[in-house]
């Protein structure tokens, strides 16, 4: 199943063929801003949109920030995160979680990659904690 | 001649954890491997 936001789909496939003025590659537009965030949902998130995102005490909206920088992608090789220590949310609702995607954005939101968990949905009761581990994210193009 | 050696299986580490308050694993799941690869329309069962 793709696991990539369908306008970041258009924006490597723009920037890497001619379809800029007379034919050069198209511009890419970078994601920019300060650290990637990972977002939690709810709901199913797809190619072409976040699913619900989680809410809560224990939960910013928006995600949150990676640790450090991944080791870049050389020869093709996936792209690991995050990279230095896990991410964890508690859970302080007052409710139980139910967890089934996440998404990989911008700083600013700008969505770039999403995914399904495996076993989702995830139940996290109130005062428990879901983490995702170091690399226990890995992406690739292939 | 070679022992067989078994193979690493890297899915053997979780990709998420869910703890409780003492730090104990109640739930866990394999790592998200996220893949550009092309959408053949076939929904995958949740």
């Amino acid at each position: 199943m793709a696991a990539i936001d369908n306008t970041m789909i258009s924006n490597i496939l723009n920037a890497t063929t001619p379809t800029g003025a007379a034919g050069i590659p198209g511009t890419f537009t970078a994601l920019g801003g300060t650290a990637m965030k990972v977002r939690l949902n709810s709901g199913t998130s797809t190619a072409s949109a976040a699913g619900t995102e989680l809410t809560g005490t224990g939960y910013v909206a928006g995600g949150t920030a990676v640790p450090a920088a991944s080791a870049a992608s050389s020869a093709g090789s996936a792209v690991t995160l995050p990279a230095t220590s896990a991410l964890s949310w508690t859970n302080g609702s007052g409710g139980a979680w139910s967890i089934q995607s996440m998404d990989l954005t911008s700083s600013a939101g700008t969505r770039a990659w999403w995914g399904n968990f495996t076993g989702a949905p995830i139940a996290v009761a109130n005062g428990n904690t879901f983490q995702v581990a170091v690399a226990g994210i890995s992406i690739s193009l292939t | 001649m070679s022992d067989e050696q078994p193979t690493p299986d890297l899915e053997q580490a979780p990709g998420w954890q869910v703890l409780d308050p003492d730090g104990n694993v109640v739930d866990s799941g394999p790592i998200v491997q996220l893949e550009a690869v092309a959408d053949t329309g076939e929904e995958q069962e949740q």
